[in-house]
C-alpha cells in the first residue's frame, strides 16, 4: 500500500488534500487530511486499495473515530515537539 | 477548750466539792467514760490500720499500673513492627509486579511491531497477487495460490496471538491472577477476505479483454495522484492558526 503522508493527493472529484498524518490502526491504515483550498474541510479516512486503486473513505464509526483522532492528536503533539 | 483541762477541773470538783459519801454513785459515770476512752482507741487503731492499707493499697495500683504500660508498649512496638514487616512485603510485591508490567509493555511494543510486520507482508503479498492475476492467465492456479497465502497469514496471526495469549497467562498466574483478561479470539479486525476478480474460464483461446477483473468500479475518493510536499506540511504543523484553530478543534469536536 503506497505511503500517503506528507503528500498532497488529488482525489478523482478534483479536490486536493494534503494527507498531515497516518496511523495504522487493528491492521487498517488511516489518514487525516486537510483540504488544500479549504482549512474547515478536515477528515480521517480509511485508506484502502480496491482493484488496485487507492481509495480515501471518510470513517464513520464514532467509537472508531473517537479512538483514532486520539492517536492522530497525540502523534501530532509529539511531532511537533520534535520539530 | 483542751480536754485534758476538762478532765482535771472535773476531778477537782470531784474532790473538792462532792462528799465523799456521794462519791460512790459516780462509779458508774467512771466507767462509762472509761468504755468511751477505750471505744475511741480502737477507732484511732482502726483508722491508722485503714491509713496503712490505703497506702499499701495505692503503692500496689501504682505497680500494677506501671506493669500495664510496659506489658501494652511491648505489645504496641510488636504489632507496629509486624505492621512495619506487611508494608515491606506490600512494597516488594508492588515492585515486582510493576517491574512485570515494564516488561510486558517492553514485550507488547515487539508484540505489536510484530504483528505489524506480518501485516506489511500480507498487504505486499495481496497488491502483487493482485497484479499477478491481471497479467496472467492461469486464474485457478493464481486462485488457488492466494488462498494459501491467505491461510499462511492467518495462520503467523494466530500463533503470533496465541504465544502472547499464552505468554500473558504466564504473568498473571505469577502475580496471583489466574487467567488472562483477553478475549478468546483476537480483537483486531482482520480484513483477510476480499473479492476476487470474476473472470469467465470459459474460452478457448485467451482473450485479454477475459483477463481483466469485470469489476470496474468508480470511486470521487480514488486518488488520481500525489506528490510529496513534506516541507510544506511541517510549515502547517507549526502553523497555530491552522493546527490550534482547525485541526486540534476538529479532533478535538470528534470526542464530545
Amino acid at each position: 500500500m503506497e505511503k500517503l503522508k506528507y503528500e498532497i493527493v488529488t482525489l478523482k472529484d478534483g479536490k486536493r488534500y494534503f494527507v498531515l498524518e497516518d496511523l495504522l490502526y487493528q491492521f487498517d491504515t488511516y489518514d487525516l487530511i486537510l483540504n488544500v483550498e479549504d482549512e474547515n474541510d478536515i477528515q480521517i479516512v480509511l485508506q484502502e486499495v480496491r482493484n488496485g486503486k487507492t481509495i480515501l473513505t471518510p470513517v464513520t464509526d464514532n467509537d472508531l473515530l473517537n479512538e483514532l483522532s486520539l492517536q492522530f492528536e497525540e502523534n501530532i503533539r509529539n511531532k511537533q515537539q520534535n520539530l | 477548750m483542751d480536754k485534758k483541762v476538762i478532765i482535771e477541773e472535773n476531778e477537782e470538783v470531784l474532790e473538792n466539792s462532792i462528799p465523799e459519801n456521794l462519791k460512790i454513785y459516780l462509779e458508774k459515770d467512771e466507767s462509762t467514760l472509761n468504755k468511751i476512752d477505750e471505744t475511741l482507741s480502737n477507732l484511732d487503731e482502726k483508722m491508722n490500720a485503714l491509713e496503712k492499707e490505703k497506702v499499701d493499697s495505692e503503692k500496689s495500683f501504682s505497680d500494677r499500673l506501671a506493669a500495664f504500660e510496659e506489658e501494652l508498649k511491648k505489645e504496641k512496638e510488636k504489632a507496629f513492627d509486624e505492621f512495619s514487616k506487611r508494608e515491606n512485603e506490600i512494597n516488594e510485591e508492588k515492585t515486582r509486579v510493576e517491574k512485570i508490567k515494564l516488561d510486558e509493555q517492553s514485550k507488547q511494543v515487539k508484540y505489536i511491531d510484530s504483528l505489524k510486520e506480518i501485516s506489511k507482508t500480507y498487504n505486499s503479498k495481496i497488491n502483487s497477487i493482485e497484479e499477478a492475476i491481471k497479467a496472467c492467465e492461469d486464474n485457478e492456479t493464481l486462485a488457488k495460490a492466494l488462498e494459501e497465502e491467505k491461510n499462511k497469514l492467518e495462520e503467523a496471526l494466530n500463533n503470533e496471538y496465541d504465544s502472547r495469549k499464552t505468554e500473558l497467562d504466564d504473568v498473571l498466574e505469577t502475580i496471583g491472577v489466574k487467567k488472562a483478561e483477553v478475549p478468546e479470539e483476537p480483537k483486531f479486525d482482520l480484513n483477510l477476505d476480499f473479492e476476487l476478480p470474476k473472470i469467465d474460464t470459459n474460452y478457448d483461446l485467451p482473450n485479454e479483454d477475459l483477463l481483466k477483473p469485470t469489476i470496474e468500479e468508480s470511486y470521487d475518493n480514488e486518488v488520481i495522484s500525489h506528490e510529496s510536499v513534506k516541507e510544506v506540511i511541517n510549515e502547517i504543523y507549526e502553523s497555530e492558526d491552522i493546527m490550534e484553530n482547525h485541526v486540534f478543534p476538529y479532533l478535538r469536536a470528534i470526542r464530545d
